[in-house]
Formats: C-alpha cells, sequence, structure tokens
C-alpha cells in the first residue's frame, strides 16, 4: 500500500507536469492553427498563393479581399489563388502568423510597431482605412463626445485594442489616474447597463450592433479627436518586399481593384460578406450593410483622385508621432515601406479613384 | 482505506521522505518540461520571435542586462495573482466544506442540489464570468467569487466523499452507546471528513490560479493575467514566455507543498484512530 501511495503522488506530480507542458504547448500550438503555406514560388508560372492573415473574422471588414478573390484580381495579377485566414479572439498574433505562415496579413499600426520594435521584419506596405476605426462608444445619455469627457469614467477596452488605447491615452497627454480602463473582451453590452461609461470599439463594427439592437449609441472616433492612425494595414516581411517586390506589388495591386468594388456597390460587397465569405458567421445583412457603409467613410479621405490603400508621407509621419507618444520609437523607414504601392499606381494610373 | 492498517511510522521520517520525494518530482517535473519544449518548437513552424526557447526563457530571467527589472516585473505581478488566488481558494473550500456538512444533516438538499451544481459547473466559467461581474463588480469580491465558482464543486464532491466514508460500523457503535446524531458527526463522520478537506484543497489549488487568471483576464486587469493579454497583444513574448514558465514553477511547488500537508494531515488522522 505504501509503495502504490508512493508511485499515485509520483504519477501525479507528473500529471500536473503534463498541465504544465501543456501551458507553453498550447501558446505555440496557436500559432499551428492556421492552415496552409506562403506559396513562396516566384517562378515565371506566377506568384503562387495570395495568402492573408486576416486582423479578424470574415467580416465586412475584409470585402476587398473577397472581391479580389471572387473576381479574379489575384489571379489576374499572377496569383494561382488565393487563401483568407481569418483571425479572431483566439487566433494567434497576426504578426507571427506573417512571420511564419502568410504573406501578408491585416493589423493594427502599434501592434505591428510593437513587433517591429521587438526585431520583427515586418513593414506596413498600406493601409485600407485612413483614419482607424476605433472609437469610444457611449449611451447618448451619457455621451463621451470629446476626450475631456473621459474624466471620471471607466472605459472598457478589449485586451487586442489596448496598445491603441494607452497610445491615445499618452499622445493627447491626458491624466490616466482620471480615466478607469477595465477588460471587456468581446461584448460591449456593459454601456448599456452603465456598468461602464465607454467601450473602445469598432465604428463599423460595435457601435452598428448596438444600434441595430436599438440602443441610441455616440461614438467618439480617435482619429478625429487629435490621433491621426491609419487602420487595417497591411503588413509583409521585409524578406518578401526585398525578394519578391512584383509580388507585393501585385498582391497590393488586387486588394486595389476590390476595394474599388466594395466603394462601388456596398450592397454587394454586403452580400457576399454574408452570404458567402462570412456565411458561418450567420451576419445580420442589414447591420453588415450599415457596417460596410461606415467602413467606406474610412477608406475616403475627401480627394476625388484619391489613391486608395496608399499613405502619405505627411500621414505616415504623423502615426509615427501618434504611437511614439506612447513609448514605440520608429522612424517612418523602420515601420513602413510605400515604394511597392507607389510604383503600382505609377504603372496603373487608372487605378485611382 | 480506513479499514487499512497503515503501519506505524515515525512521522519525522514520513515528514522528511515526503518532502525528498516532492523535491524529486519537481526537478523531475522541470527537466521533462525542458525537453518536451525544446522538441516541440524544432518541430513546428513558429517564428523564434514569437515562440521562446527555454534558453530565451532563462536569458530573460537571469542572464539578460535587465534579468533583475524583468524578474521584479514578474514578481509583483505573481503577487497580485497568487493574492487573488487565494482569495478564491479560501472562499471556495470553506464554502464547500460548509455546504458538505449541510448535507450530511439532509439528503434531501444534497439531492435537489448536487444535479445543478454539477451542471452548472459544466457551464464554461468565460461565459458566466461577464454575469458575475456585472453583479459582484470588478474588485477582490468579483475576482474571489469567479475563483470559488472555480474551486467549489470539485472540491465539495470531495468533501462529500470524505463524511460519507465514515464507516457504518462505527456510527453504528456511536448509536448502540446512545450517542445522538450530534455525536456521531463530531466524533465519527468529522474526522474522517477533514483529511478529504486537504484533498479537496489538493485538487482545487492549481484550479484557483488558473480561476485568479480568468478573473484577472475579465474582471480586473491586474496581474500576470491581465498582464500575460498585454504582452500577447504587444509583442512582448519574452516576458509571456517568462510568465508561463514562472507559473507552471509556482504552481507545482504550491501543489507539492499542499500533497505534503495532505500527506501530514492524513497520517496523523489515520495514526489516531
Amino acid at each position: 500500500m505504501t509503495a502504490e501511495f508512493d508511485r499515485r503522488q509520483l504519477l501525479r506530480g507528473l500529471a500536473l507536469g503534463g498541465f504544465a507542458l501543456a501551458a507553453p504547448g498550447a501558446l505555440a500550438a496557436c500559432g499551428a492553427s492556421g492552415s496552409g503555406t506562403s506559396g513562396s514560388g516566384t517562378g515565371s508560372s506566377g506568384f503562387g498563393i495570395a495568402s492573408q492573415r486576416l486582423a479578424w473574422i470574415k467580416n465586412t471588414e475584409f470585402a476587398g479581399s473577397y472581391f479580389a478573390d471572387k473576381n479574379g484580381y489575384y489571379k489576374a495579377a499572377g496569383f494561382s489563388g488565393s487563401e483568407l485566414i481569418s483571425g479572431g479572439p483566439t487566433a494567434p498574433p497576426i504578426e507571427s502568423d506573417v512571420l511564419s505562415r502568410t504573406f501578408a496579413g491585416v493589423s493594427q499600426v502599434p501592434i505591428v510597431a510593437s513587433a517591429v520594435t521587438q526585431g520583427a521584419p515586418l513593414k506596413i506596405i498600406g493601409a485600407v482605412y485612413q483614419r482607424y476605426a476605433g472609437c469610444i462608444m457611449s449611451m447618448t445619455a451619457k455621451p463621451i463626445r470629446t476626450p475631456n469627457d473621459l474624466y471620471g469614467k471607466t472605459i472598457g477596452c478589449a485586451s487586442s485594442s489596448e496598445p491603441v488605447w494607452r497610445a491615445f491615452l499618452a499622445a493627447l497627454r491626458l491624466d490616466t489616474s482620471r480615466i478607469k480602463t477595465v477588460p471587456v473582451q468581446g461584448d460591449p453590452i456593459g454601456i448599456t447597463k452603465g456598468e461602464i461609461d465607454g467601450y473602445l470599439g469598432f465604428i463599423n463594427a460595435q457601435a452598428i450592433d448596438l444600434r441595430h439592437k436599438g440602443f441610441d449609441v455616440t461614438t467618439m472616433l480617435l482619429a478625429d479627436v487629435g490621433f491621426p492612425l491609419v487602420g487595417q494595414t497591411y503588413i509583409t516581411t521585409q524578406e518578401n518586399i526585398d525578394k519578391h517586390r512584383d509580388k507585393v506589388k501585385a498582391f497590393l495591386k488586387a486588394e486595389i481593384q476590390g476595394w474599388k468594388d466594395v466603394l462601388a456597390n456596398p450592397q454587394l460587397a454586403t452580400d457576399i460578406t454574408v452570404n458567402e465569405y462570412g456565411k458561418d458567421l450567420k451576419l445580420d445583412p442589414k447591420a453588415t450593410l450599415d457596417s460596410c457603409k461606415a467602413g467606406n467613410k474610412l477608406i475616403l479621405n475627401g480627394d476625388k483622385q484619391q489613391q486608395i490603400i496608399t499613405i502619405s508621407d505627411k500621414d505616415a509621419a504623423e502615426n509615427i508621432k501618434s504611437i511614439a507618444a506612447g513609448g514605440l520609437k520608429l522612424d517612418v523607414g523602420n515601420l513602413f515601406e510605400l515604394g511597392p504601392i507607389r510604383e503600382v499606381y505609377k504603372e496603373n494610373p487608372s487605378l485611382a479613384l | 482505506m480506513s479499514t487499512a492498517i497503515t503501519p506505524p511510522r515515525n512521522s519525522l521520517g514520513a515528514f522528511a521522505r515526503s518532502t525528498a520525494r516532492s523535491a524529486l518530482t519537481l526537478s523531475g517535473t522541470v527537466v521533462a518540461i525542458v525537453i518536451v519544449w525544446t522538441v516541440f518548437l524544432r518541430t513546428v513552424n513558429v517564428s523564434p520571435l514569437v515562440a521562446k526557447s527555454p534558453f530565451d526563457v532563462w536569458n530573460y530571467l537571469v542572464t539578460a542586462q535587465d534579468a533583475a527589472a524583468h524578474r521584479s516585473a514578474i514578481w509583483s505581478l505573481l503577487a497580485r495573482t497568487l493574492t487573488d488566488a487565494s482569495l478564491g481558494f479560501a472562499l471556495g473550500l470553506t464554502l464547500a466544506a460548509a455546504v458538505s456538512l449541510l448535507f450530511y444533516f439532509s439528503d434531501t438538499i444534497e439531492q435537489m442540489f448536487v444535479p445543478t451544481m454539477t451542471a452548472l459547473h459544466a457551464i464554461p466559467m468565460v461565459t458566466v464570468a461577464p454575469i458575475l461581474v456585472l453583479v459582484f463588480g470588478r474588485g477582490s469580491v468579483g475576482t474571489a467569487v469567479i475563483g470559488s465558482a472555480i474551486v467549489f464543486v470539485p472540491a465539495l464532491l470531495t468533501m462529500l466523499q470524505g463524511i460519507r466514508s465514515a464507516p457504518r460500523t462505527d456510527l453504528d457503535m456511536c448509536n448502540a452507546f446512545g450517542g445522538s446524531t450530534w455525536t456521531s458527526f463530531t466524533k465519527v463522520a468529522l474526522p474522517h471528513a477533514i483529511p478529504t478537506w486537504f484533498t479537496a484543497a489538493r485538487i482545487t489549488v492549481t484550479t484557483s490560479i488558473v480561476g485568479a487568471l480568468l478573473a484577472e483576464w475579465l474582471a480586473s486587469g491586474a496581474g500576470l493575467g491581465g498582464q500575460m493579454l498585454r504582452d500577447a497583444n504587444e509583442f512582448q513574448f519574452g516576458q509571456l514566455w517568462s510568465s508561463v514558465v514562472v507559473l507552471t514553477i509556482v504552481c507545482v511547488a504550491i501543489y507539492q507543498f499542499v500533497a505534503l500537508m495532505e500527506a501530514v494531515v492524513r497520517s496523523r488522522m489515520n495514526s489516531a484512530r
């Protein structure tokens, strides 16, 4: 019996060790959950698969890529096909997927900048939204309309948005001791119950959802109140830019064409999102159309001949300034590589609006 | 178990032996983790900027230039997480002990509630926690409730088994000599129940740390739970992996410590009979 007891004790210890083993294993396994390979073949036969890791689930925020796939823009640009890998709350970091398995990805400036600061060889090569979609949502009965309204309030923030939120607070020199930030992963329903006063959500996502549930929501777009930031940035590796520049350009060209279709026909963009690419999500068609239209407003900058997805030198410099306040010290050249997209427009002037 | 004859042992020697055993288990666990971890990293295709090796973690915590700063950062976060865990652990075990004793006196109540509680336990805490946050807030009360909700059911089931394990013959003897229900409870049932409280503590002590991490993730944003999520989003994978390693080692150590306490209590309670 004693021996039995000992053996059990040891087994328990090992079982616990197994549990512990599972922890780093699960972390690394996160990286392994994405499928497919980064078709790196660049021979005369083409560029292989245009694989892209999306920033979130397959909603209208990526409709341009759906059109690029559906209307054959990737294939016309020289790819053999495309692979859109969706993200979501449990997905591994976008940057790690782009570093090891996909050709490109969609991310946010502060997160990419954090990765670059840590030595990740990544660059931003374009941005869908000229203004970042993050906004502070609040109930209109107790609205947050200006940064000063934030004082004395409790703001819910998903952990994925925290880098942006802290950069925002720092860039606007807001007194963080007077603003309480609490973690709210996912559903911002707490603002309707008064548990939190505001929620950092996306103007084309959670804000639309709450409005469609009948709540009167006020939004304050961070990019409109002194925090210039682009959103939905395309990223790829330095190696792709150095060795496969034509492939990078082909990818950007297909994305531009796709997004022009979204601007031209938000209803069709909604239909293919709801019925085809994001079918499993069972999205509400009406809310999705509103999301798509809200997103389109972020794409446009008012210029009649706008070259969409590109970033002006001035905007790039302002983005760098926005994140520098939060402690991410980088030069434009460390974070952005805008040569390829400029070349795309130079070679295809008709792509401008 | 209760009727088995345990050979009388020098309890000091037993203590020393089980301490040595614990230390051996601990070091065995560490070696096993390092081997599996290294092999795993070699077989998967993940960027080394994301997937850190044992060497990277060692470097981050020990040999890097600002390793002391790294250690103290993780240390203070860990202290917070362990405080949060102890709240949930204490509340969960206390409630479970109280309820198990209540159930001892009423089979009806037990039959009413045990199936429900077991079923409720099957609901993932991630989905329940936001509701608990709405009710109990994001302070230490909310944290304690989330932690205890995880600890409570497995602790209760273990404790119930303990209090039911009182030998029928002993209870009958108590009755035969005119002992009241209360006497047979204090003289027979309770002494049999107490060792299982420590078993329950051993089973749930690491769960309570998971509960604390969850509460920090969903409610307070504090401690290692809050920081590990921020690390993942800010590309601080050195700190993230180091936190996982530190947590793992701490969990194993705490588990071994509680297991040791359980062994001591069991040997004492058994030899008292």
